[in-house]
């Protein structure tokens, strides 16, 4: 039986259609990091309420700080980290009185010790994934961010357990990590590169967060990713742990082709568009592997990428006093820079983005001879540079030291083109699909443990939950439907029934799909209480329309009863009926009706011939009038 | 005799045993496998003191996040590799320049630079001078600091001989000829520290500029770095003959507020704008961007070399008591009992202690045992003719300490009796204790002096907004 798609998934699908892979031909490889908010009464260090303010509120205090990087617990400086520091922001957070903003928020009062209650949630929801390696010891470690996204400079993070999977159908997916940590703060105003100043809101600070981290090597297709997505925030749902509403889940995903490196994309805002998103990085990955092909072609080594800068402040117009230009020679590589690496987006363009986020020149001072800027005095600059024909320059201008950091970051750059892909965190882009460099990827130099916390040992109790609840993906499995219809079931208060239903009655479990698709319409329609249905439960109500003991037609008048405090079993006996086969004398009657008003085409659509019966024979239910119809089609077919 | 090499740091009893017998030391790279099936992959890490026995720190090898793992006999260990950490600032080459002045850092234990130990979670000074440039590199340009090592202790760890102590030193630069000495000093005792060291060092030919942090350096949101750098830059350019106090005056990282040691206290326990003048707006201010120092009053300049003189005669023996309701006389008993030769007291209110205690101040009286009366609110003066509690007290020979605050008066006594010998003419301390030294006594307090949230509170604020 062909089931309609639902709303969603066909944005979805419509969605997708410009980029196609053979995905297992490129070698993708993708993973997640999922980071979902944790209900509490308080935040993970202290006792803020873990909750948003308002939007719109005016902050009435800011303070302003700036982030060194510290040593990792190896004696060694993350690699990361030091970018970060060169990118040197002035970070500035905003309060607000005194709503869920306290001093352990501003860094300036030690954590107080963490909600036992957000750690036990780790350890069941660790269960819930078939974690096989809870930690006996909570440790919280730091986990260094310069960004100013948390105002000590690190975040407080600690492993549950590890070593858990999900059943996606035959596949095994792994789950690395399940993590509790606190979450960051919110950075409000987008900040102006060249200007150097972030602005962030504390409110986020500190509210329990889990992290759970797929392994990157088990998905191998776009969809996978987002079946697995799905089923991670359902899960935490289905656990009532998980927090409720915009911007309390977000996924992180790894990803990574043949030959490429693994990139991790962050600020999914809408993870049912992931598809896009990882076409997108493909499409990156394979352009940045051909450019390496190329540079290789045409015989280019890392020596060729000296840091020889030359300043051409003379051959540049518009100068302000304190401004210079300088230029770097990058030999042989003529139209590399108009290469498109994404859709829209020029190997120059995704060059100069890296370059403005971390030296801080806007992109508007700084160009390349594939596409000159009106600026430069192109006459001059050939003569001061002595280019050879297949040759390319860039030219950034700036303050002195800006533009050296810049032109040192190109080179870099250059250099790492060679190899083919950096291992990069980008941030996507809603609008275009695309996305662009945040930051060097961050390693475990970053890491240490943080000594203002105690370990805590974790008693047995507390680890070992034998959770009663059906695991989504066991239903996604065994059963046909999609993960939106989970989703949409689960929304509904109607998983934990659909489940009990689909066991006993597997082969109906489209039926009962569309019997709480029904109920849903009827729920809203008619106003009623989905808690008071819920709770009521929908077993009994659905055990008797599968065997035919009441029709479909009486749903709106039980569902009204029960939702003004009836009881099913009390009111059945009204509705029980017996729904025979119609007569064959009733069925060739029915079957004049609709030769005499369709015509054969119509004779395939099973709504339209349902309404025609339905209006002429009043008195069928509509199970006899699906029958008759079946009967009718199958004949014709 | 050699003390043998601990392979396996923080470990004891049955784990210790478990351990060794797998033939693991810390830095071990093993596989351990539970009879549960948990299993984990990692690098065995010291264990931090006053922690839980039966556990094992490992640092897991993909994330480098750090868990504890319960050891039993049933544990089954493999050993995979080692690996050493060196926890090493990357050194650079620290050249010399004459243009800029030559400042000297001692050290005496504190946050300012320093490393974590993974045997104590506490934190270690990291001080050779590449390292401190290698954590802040800005320093370079502004001074040639060179940096030395007088103690490593934590500042509740101090005594009254190393304020000495520190002073000795502290005029061994000067002879040097420097243009700045900074003291990285833990900021629990600094104001302690601070004022005897403005006891002892009289008409300073430098600055001598005392700082800490509040958030060690192992940590990016340290202050240590601002501090360091502010320090240096007003003890080589500041034209200025005092100790001075140099820690944040906001919780921005923006400016960092210059006190007078002996007026100011650690007034929050975590805070980086802990240090608050008392009675006092603070001397001046030095932004954190530019560089450039401003005075909110007047300062006193450096002297000449010739004039300087270290006086550093001290008797230690001096006890400081808390005032509070129910007090027993015992506690005052039995400090005189024990033969200290001098007592501050933290009196309530204007200075009061109850009359419980008036037969305790008549035997410190009759002992010659100096009493000075500083109060609780430390705001305002020490004033024992308002009240008839206070002229029985006065009666029974206790010293108006004015308005000194603790911190103030404690080393000030020390110093004092140090001068007196004990047991000292009354009169005699009584006169030098009342008489300002360095800035403890202010004979009067405008309204700026009551301004406890500096900096912020509306019409205060425009004062410190000078820059």
């Amino acid at each position: 039986m062909q089931r309609s798609l639902s709303r969603t998934e066909r944005v979805v699908i419509m969605e997708a259609q410009e980029l196609n892979y053979n995905y297992s031909a490129i070698g993708l490889k993708v993973g997640l990091e999922v980071h979902a908010q944790l209900t509490s009464n308080r935040k993970l260090f202290c006792h803020c309420k873990p909750e948003l303010l308002p939007p719109h509120l005016e902050p009435d205090y800011l303070f302003e700080r700036r982030f060194r990087p510290v040593l990792g617990e190896m004696g060694d400086f993350d690699a990361g980290m030091l970018v970060e520091f060169e990118k040197s922001y002035r970070v500035i957070y905003e309060t607000f009185n005194d709503y869920n903003i306290c001093t352990y928020e501003m860094d300036e009062t030690p954590p107080f010790m963490p909600c036992m209650n957000t750690i036990q949630n780790g350890f069941k929801i660790s269960s819930f994934f078939n974690c096989a390696s809870p930690v006996d010891e909570i440790i919280f470690n730091r986990k260094q961010y310069l960004d100013g996204s948390i105002p000590t400079g690190f975040q407080r993070t600690a492993i549950i357990a590890r070593d858990g999977y999900i059943q996606l159908k035959d596949k095994k997916v792994r789950i690395n990590n399940v993590l509790i940590e606190e979450d960051a703060a919110r950075r409000i105003r987008f900040y102006d590169r060249s200007n150097r100043t972030v602005y962030f809101n504390l409110d986020r600070l500190g509210i329990p967060l889990t992290e759970i981290i797929t392994n990157h090597e088990d998905c191998t297709t776009p969809e996978q990713l987002l079946q697995l997505g799905m089923l991670i925030g359902l899960s935490l749902r289905i656990l009532g742990v998980g927090k409720r509403g915009i911007g309390s889940i977000r996924q992180d995903v790894n990803i990574s082709v043949d030959g490429g490196s693994r990139v991790e994309l962050k600020g999914i805002q809408d993870f049912r568009r992931i598809k896009k998103y990882v076409d997108h990085e493909i499409f990156r990955q394979l352009a940045l592997l051909e450019i390496r092909n190329d540079l290789m072609a045409r015989g280019i080594n890392r020596n060729d990428f000296q840091p020889n800068f030359i300043d051409v402040s003379s051959a540049t117009k518009d100068l302000t006093k304190a401004m210079v230009a300088f230029a770097v020679r990058l030999p042989k590589c003529k139209g590399i820079f108009l290469r498109q690496v994404q859709p829209e987006k020029t190997f120059g363009e995704e060059l100069f983005d890296r370059c403005e986020l971390i030296a801080g020149i806007s992109l508007k001072n700084m160009t390349h001879s594939d596409n000159p800027a009106s600026w430069l005095d192109l006459n001059r600059i050939n003569e001061v540079l002595n280019l050879h024909e297949k040759d390319t320059f860039v030219i950034i201008k700036g303050d002195q030291k800006s533009v050296l950091h810049a032109l040192n970051r190109l080179r870099e750059r250059m250099i790492q083109a060679l190899e083919g892909v950096p291992r990069e965190t980008r941030r996507v882009n809603a609008l275009t699909g695309n996305n662009e460099f945040l930051r060097v990827i961050h390693g475990k130099d970053r890491m240490y443990s943080d000594t203002d916390t105690p370990p805590i040992s974790i008693s047995d109790e507390m680890k070992i939950h034998s959770i009663d609840l059906v695991k989504p993906w066991e239903l996604f499995a065994n059963f046909p439907v999609s993960v939106f219809d989970l989703d949409f079931l689960f929304d509904n208060e109607f998983y934990s029934d659909f489940a009990t239903l689909v066991k006993e009655y597997p082969e109906n479990t489209l039926t009962i799909l569309g019997y709480f698709q029904k109920i849903s319409y009827v729920v809203h329609q008619q106003n009623l209480v989905k808690q008071i249905l819920s709770k009521h439960g929908y077993i009994a109500l659905i055990r008797d329309l599968i065997t035919n003991k009441i029709s479909k037609d009486s749903l709106k008048d039980i569902l009204v009863k029960i939702n003004s405090g009836n009881l099913y079993d009390e009111i059945k006996d009204k509705y029980y009926c017996s729904i025979q086969e119609i007569s064959i004398d009733q069925y060739r009657k029915l079957k004049a009706i609709l030769d005499e008003t369709l015509n054969t085409l119509d004779h395939t659509n099973r709504n339209k011939m349902f309404f025609v019966v339905k209006t002429h024979f009043p008195m069928l239910k509509s199970e006899q009038i699906v029958k008759a119809i079946e009967k009718i089609i199958g004949g014709i077919d | 005799m050699k003390k043998e090499k601990d392979y396996l740091p923080g470990y004891s009893s049955e784990v210790r045993k478990i351990l060794e017998d797998n033939n693991l030391a810390v830095w071990s790279e093993i596989i351990l496998t539970k009879p549960n099936g948990a299993r984990f992959h990692g690098i065995l890490l010291p264990r931090a003191a006053f922690t839980a026995k039966d556990f094992i720190t490992i640092r897991v090898l993909d994330t480098g996040y750090n868990i504890g793992i319960e050891i039993t006999k049933d544990v089954k260990f493999q050993k995979v590799g080692e690996v050493q950490g060196n926890y090493r600032l990357p050194s650079i080459k620290v050249k010399r320049n004459s243009q800029i002045p030559n400042v000297t850092l001692l050290g005496t234990g504190g946050t300012v630079a320093s490393r974590l130990d993974y045997r104590t979670g506490a934190v270690l000074p990291a001080f050779t001078p590449e390292e401190l440039f290698a954590a802040v590199p800005e320093i370079q340009s502004r001074v040639n600091l060179t940096p030395r090592t007088l103690f490593e202790i934590l500042s509740e760890n101090f005594k009254p001989e190393w304020w000495v102590k520190t002073a000795q030193e502290v005029a061994k630069e000067i002879e040097k000829g420097v243009d700045g000495v900074i003291i990285g000093h833990g900021t629990d005792t600094m104001a302690y520290t601070g004022s005897a060291l403005s006891y002892f060092l009289q008409n300073l030919p430098i600055p001598v500029v005392i700082l800490g942090s509040q958030r060690s350096s192992d940590r990016p949101s340290s202050d240590a770095a601002i501090n360091l750098l502010n320090a240096s830059t007003v003890a080589g350019y500041a034209d200025c003959g005092e100790v001075l106090v140099c820690m944040l005056g906001s919780t921005s990282h923006k400016y960092d507020y210059l006190h007078q040691p002996t007026r100011v206290r650690k007034m929050h326990s975590s805070r980086r704008d802990t240090f608050r003048s008392i009675g006092v707006p603070p001397l001046g201010k030095i932004d954190w961007l530019t560089q450039e120092i401003t005075y909110f009053r007047p300062i006193k300049p450096r002297s000449s070399p010739e004039e300087f003189q270290l006086d550093i005669k001290i008797d230690p023996r001096v006890a400081m008591l808390y005032f509070y309701p129910g007090m027993n006389p015992d506690i005052l008993n039995s400090v005189i009992d024990k033969k200290y030769h001098g007592v501050v007291i933290i009196g309530t209110g204007l200075g009061h202690v109850s009359t419980e205690l008036y037969s305790a101040l008549d035997r410190a009286k009759e002992e010659q045992i100096p009493i000075v009366m500083v109060v609780q609110p430390l705001w305002g003066y020490c004033h024992l003719r308002v009240y008839e509690t206070g002229r029985e007290m006065l009666a029974r020979g206790v010293i108006e300490g004015s308005n000194m605050i603790p911190e103030a008066a404690y080393p000030k006594l020390i110093w004092a009796l140090g001068h007196t010998g004990f047991p000292p003419n009354l009169d005699e301390i009584k006169h030098l204790m009342q008489t300002n030294i360095a800035g403890e006594i202010r004979n009067r307090e405008t309204r700026f002096g009551f301004s406890i949230l500096q900096g912020i509170e509306p019409g205060i604020k425009s004062i410190f907004e000078k820059i």
